[in-house]
């Protein structure tokens, strides 16, 4: 057929694209008033370029690669605390009259391992602590003894409650930061590599580092048993992660050396802590 | 208007080959039974005759047989393809290449006729997705103008392949739209490539030249080559190296492979030689087994999810949408029945998913795998689409 006699589009050429046209447009936005049902992102460790599999890499770029990842992904469940030294009156009237919350479960046997000493003092001076968001209305943080929250000038301040298991970690209620951790380690056998996260002035840094042998040890008042690392090298009142992103525990001062809290006896720990329930509107 | 030699026509998938043309063309089934047994004939399945296309035999193989079916390709195989994905689609790259350098000197209305149509099924599917995704929250995990783009760029793809061209004048033309309205969408990917979270801003003079530079270094380097091997051994390893070259580079710079392919290619036509025809006849050996390959990838790789099914609402429809009104403003240049060449561009082909694999490369994590979902579904429903529904549109099509 000679294509100059093909004639110009005609009435039902354009009916058909008009048709379709409008039929598409109205079922599109017909489906458009419909809400996609929330559902959160997994974390996903984003796919490696089509070469990453072929090129050789020295051992510490990856390892620089994996911590500067873990920050990322961390990042945003962590927030920067200060904390003061408490007043020497202030303290005095603490120990007699506070009604924290106990962690779940009655205490452990007798037959558990003795509770541990009490852990030397804090650095006795205003400074930074990590602080966890747990629990979407909930942070974590371990202060350490004689210290507490600072209250900042002009700002209300947070409602604090203390764990009795370890007076020396608060939970604080609060929203900021604003993502709670997506996933934690149970279970942790050692013997791994880890990210040690805690906070500068700036905001949260990341430190790699190796935990060997890790032992379950029974603590009074914890519901769930501790880890004890037998080493000080990880700062107590940091978070330890795993290389993927998930809460390995909180680091705190056991005697000489340095025992983890679990993410699961954490949780359990906040568990107790009634959600804020929202007052009657303020006229 | 002078026709190209025949076999550069339906380069990517569906195309005949020197066997097919001997063998002949076979009839159509004249029952509806015969018609659906002719579906698992392994000429068809093949994708040697034009009754069915490979997308829908060899994308649910692809899901049967990767991590979320049986488990054949692991997804530790599939990293590794991720480097064959990267050639394959150099390749892909390289054909269109040599068919632009073919056409544009003949056929620029042509050529202009195949890149409106191809730029309002991109706005189309772009806006759409846009407006979809804010109205309705489906969370992407990417910048929402990029991913949006790549869906568009994605659904512009189209392969012509439910008709053959010799035995109606209109497929012909389609045929060649086909072979030419993938350059624009090519062109555009290298600008989103710019767009992407992870390009660095002082890189984008780098993510623009890259593809020109290491495309035409290519070309220049196979044009040197391909005519002085001494043997067709020496010359096969000549073109596969220059192949692996571009799309390890693509690779390396994180560049569009098919843009380099296409510069590649465009420069062997252009230049003296018969560089251009050697490149074909290889290329023409491994073709089939290529787009096997990447169908069965991205079958595996593609991930079923909720996202995916919602995203396919603007990708369908508006991709519907798209073809039927860049037909009809394109059929005016190229005197043809808009409901005639809007059936045979229907079909999306290889190249949509090309696009999609692509992009799944640069995006990463869970937006490169919805991406490739949602294109995955939407080309296999497409293409049951143009053998069930489309050769009604057509006016005097052959039973």
């Amino acid at each position: 057929m000679p294509l100059r006699e093909v004639e110009e589009p005609s009435g039902r050429e354009t009916r058909l694209v008009v048709l379709v046209v409008v039929v598409a447009l109205a079922v599109l936005l017909l489906l458009a008033r419909f809400r996609f049902p929330s559902a959160d992102l997994t974390v996903v460790v984003p796919a490696p370029g089509p070469l990453a599999g072929l090129a050789a890499r020295a051992t510490f770029d990856e390892m620089a690669s994996a911590m500067a990842g873990l920050a990322d992904r961390v990042e945003p469940s962590i927030a920067v605390l200060d904390i003061e030294p408490v007043p020497p009156l202030e303290h005095a009237a603490a120990g007699r009259g506070a009604a924290p919350v106990s962690p779940r479960g009655a205490p452990r046997s007798p037959a558990v391992s003795p509770t541990p000493t009490p852990p030397p003092p804090m650095p006795r001076r205003p400074h930074v602590v990590a602080a966890l968001r747990i629990r979407s209305d909930l942070v974590v943080a371990y202060v350490g003894a004689g210290m507490r929250v600072a209250t900042k000038e002009g700002e209300p301040a947070a409602e604090v409650i203390a764990l009795s298991a370890d007076p020396a970690i608060v939970i604080l209620r609060a929203f900021a930061p604003a993502v709670s951790i997506a996933a934690t380690v149970e279970g942790f056998a050692g013997f791994s590599y880890a990210g040690v996260v805690d906070v500068t002035p700036g905001g949260p840094t990341v430190q790699p580092t190796f935990v060997g042998r890790a032992d379950r040890v029974e603590v009074v008042g914890w519901s769930r048993s501790l880890i004890s690392l037998g080493r000080s090298d990880i700062p107590a009142g940091t978070f330890v992660f795993s290389i993927d992103g998930r809460l390995i525990g909180l680091a705190i001062r056991s005697g000489d050396s340095v025992s983890l809290v679990p993410a699961s006896a954490l949780i359990a720990a906040v568990a107790d802590v009634p959600p804020k329930v929202a007052g009657p509107p303020t006229p | 208007m002078t026709h190209p030699p025949r076999d550069v026509r339906r380069r990517e998938i569906g195309g005949q080959d020197r066997l097919d043309r001997r063998l002949g063309a076979p009839p159509p089934p004249p029952s509806p039974l015969a018609w659906l047994l002719s579906l698992l004939r392994t000429r068809s399945a093949l994708g040697m005759a034009p009754s069915l296309t490979p997308a829908v035999i060899f994308l649910p193989l692809g899901a049967l047989l990767g991590p979320r079916g049986l488990g054949l390709l692991s997804a530790r195989m599939l990293e590794r393809l991720d480097l064959v994905v990267a050639v394959a689609l150099t390749v892909l790259g390289v054909l269109v290449g040599v068919a632009l350098g073919r056409e544009i000197r003949s056929a620029r209305r042509l050529f202009v006729a195949a890149s409106l149509e191809s730029f309002v099924t991109i706005v189309t599917v772009t806006v759409a997705t846009i407006y979809f995704v804010n109205a309705t929250a489906v969370p992407i995990g990417a910048p929402l103008v990029v991913f949006a783009l790549a869906l568009g760029l994605s659904a512009s793809a189209s392969s012509a392949t439910s008709a053959d061209p010799d035995f109606e004048p209109a497929a012909a033309v389609a045929t060649r739209v086909a072979d030419l309205d993938d350059v624009l969408p090519i062109v555009i990917a290298v600008a989103a490539f710019a767009l992407l979270p992870a390009a660095p801003p002082q890189d984008l003079w780098l993510l623009a030249a890259a593809p020109i530079g290491v495309g035409a270094a290519v070309g220049a380097i196979g044009w040197l080559l391909f005519e002085r091997a001494e043997s067709t051994a020496e010359r096969a390893v000549f073109v596969l190296g220059a192949l692996a070259l571009a799309g390890g580079a693509a690779a390396y710079l994180g560049v569009s492979p098919l843009a380099i392919g296409l510069v590649a290619g465009l420069t062997w036509t252009i230049l003296p030689g018969r560089a251009d025809r050697i490149v074909q006849d290889d290329l023409l050996k491994v073709q089939h087994p290529l787009v096997v390959l990447l169908l069965v990838t991205a079958g595996a790789m593609a991930t079923p999810s909720v996202a995916a099914a919602w995203l396919l609402a603007p990708y369908l429809l508006c991709r519907l949408a798209g073809k039927t009104l860049g037909a009809w403003f394109s059929a005016r240049l190229v005197d043809v029945r808009p409901a005639d060449l809007a059936s045979y561009l229907m079909p999306p082909g290889v190249l949509a998913l090309a696009f999609a694999l692509n992009f799944r490369q640069a995006l990463g994590g869970p937006a490169g795998d919805l991406l490739l979902s949602t294109v995955a579904i939407g080309t296999a429903a497409f293409e049951l689409f143009a053998l069930a529904v489309l050769p009604h549109w057509r006016r005097g099509a052959t039973v």
